[in-house]
């Protein structure tokens, strides 16, 4: 499974969205760097901690996440490669194992292709790769590979579901209003009600506070929930 | 159909959040058995800030958690000044922890008829938790802000003397009893 995913991505097909991913990933870091080295006045290793902080605790990048899983999954899915798959004798659970090595592979590219943009701009704000990975919480980057994983499912689930590349607008629509929602709940009305929807519940995986027992069973019944969804979303699904 | 597969899935996701999170956890109470005293990681902050430095070795710290958008902690303000103006000497820091930024809170001070007067220390989140589990009651360490706010600590001689959450005239009141008993024991 491994040996082909890796023939996968070195298809140059991949080369156009992976730009558009760093690109997207790279103003980010440009803006956690402009706030730490502009507003901030911080230099050097204090620099560092502080991008680092906010790399690995930062929500946003999973939006982008989500729209790069969407749209590679939702071409695989239309351009018959699972199709193929199928039809070389793979049986369709073996499908459903091997989205979750797609995932958990994508989410490592994603890591590093992150890791690559803040390393680039290091050199224009007076500190170094070193620097930012002598000053990284490693528990912190752990977290943050479960939540892009959570998010994934998330990603993966819609593709089956329904494999169109517009359902990017959806999830955005759906990811600004939660957002919303959960703000006007948090601040208005005083109440943490809102951690309680799917993406808050999820995002909670990477912020600093330690998780409780409830939240960890939110997480765990929410990403049960997707994962279902997706399996027989692949025993349903008719491959084109 | 074949279901073991996605609950094998999750049951696998789960384990390495529940692991990851164990770690965390021990990281932290590794880090507070280490402290001599339970003030200590308030007053190495302290002795970051470039203005609050100089108030690092007060023996007294009376800390409000607290945020902007938080109720109860902008009807808690008048009552808080009211403490300083009577409790204020050279061995009391009276202190308010958020982690909203600066110009975020010196917005929202703009508007407001009652200014607050403990000294501020902004975009703390790092230190607020650490203070969160101060609580001795159980139960109450984990999880998000709005149930936590505002919290008010006092703690005298690296000893904590009160930790109370939410807002209500009867905790201002106990704040109030406490800071008296502490200048009957100074004076």
């Amino acid at each position: 499974m491994i040996s082909i995913e890796i023939k996968l991505f070195k298809n140059k097909k991949q080369i156009l969205p992976a730009a558009v991913l760093l690109l997207a990933l790279l103003l980010l870091a440009f803006f956690d760097y402009w706030f730490g080295a502009g507003d901030k006045q911080l230099n050097g290793a204090a620099l560092a901690k502080f991008v680092s902080i906010r790399a690995s605790q930062s929500t946003l990048p999973a939006l982008f996440f989500i729209f790069w899983v969407l749209q590679r999954t939702v071409h695989l899915i239309n351009c018959g490669y699972y199709k193929m798959l199928l039809v070389n004798g793979w049986p369709r659970h073996k499908l459903f194992l091997y989205s979750m090595l797609q995932i958990g592979l994508y989410a490592l590219s994603f890591m590093l292709l992150n890791f690559i943009c803040y390393a680039f701009l290091s050199f224009f704000y007076g500190t170094n790769p070193l620097q930012l990975l002598l000053n990284t919480d490693y528990n912190a980057l752990i977290s943050q590979f479960l939540y892009l994983t959570a998010t994934g499912f998330i990603a993966l689930t819609i593709a089956f579901w329904r494999p169109s590349p517009v359902m990017a607008l959806p999830v955005l629509v759906y990811w600004l209003l939660e957002d919303w929602g959960v703000n006007i709940i948090h601040r208005k009305l005083e109440s943490d009600a809102g951690n309680f929807l799917p993406l808050q519940a999820i995002k909670q995986t990477i912020s600093e506070n330690l998780l409780g027992t409830s939240q960890i069973a939110m997480i765990a019944a929410y990403s049960l929930l997707f994962l279902l969804i997706l399996h027989f979303s692949i025993q349903k699904r008719m491959f084109v | 159909m074949k279901m073991k597969y996605p609950i094998i899935v999750a049951l696998v996701f789960v384990a390495a959040l529940v692991l990851n999170n164990k770690v965390t956890e021990w990281k932290t109470y590794r880090f507070y058995s280490q402290l001599k005293n339970i003030d200590d990681p308030i007053r190495v902050e302290l002795k970051k800030d470039e203005f609050l430095s100089d108030e690092a070795d007060d023996p007294t710290l009376v800390i409000n958690l607290w945020a902007t958008w938080c109720g109860p902690c902008q009807k808690e303000i008048p009552l808080l000044n009211g403490l300083v103006d009577k409790y204020e000497d050279g061995h009391t820091l009276f202190l308010s922890v958020t982690d909203e930024s600066e110009k975020k809170v010196s917005e929202w001070v703009a508007l407001q008829k009652n200014e607050p007067e403990f000294f501020p220390m902004y975009e703390n989140k790092h230190l607020m938790n650490y203070l969160f589990q101060l609580n001795p009651k159980p139960g109450l360490k984990k999880g998000r802000f709005p149930e936590l706010l505002p919290t008010n600590i006092i703690i005298h001689n690296g000893k904590l003397r009160l930790f109370e959450q939410g807002f209500s005239k009867e905790n201002v009141a106990k704040m109030d009893s406490v800071l008296a008993k502490i200048k009957a024991e100074k004076d």
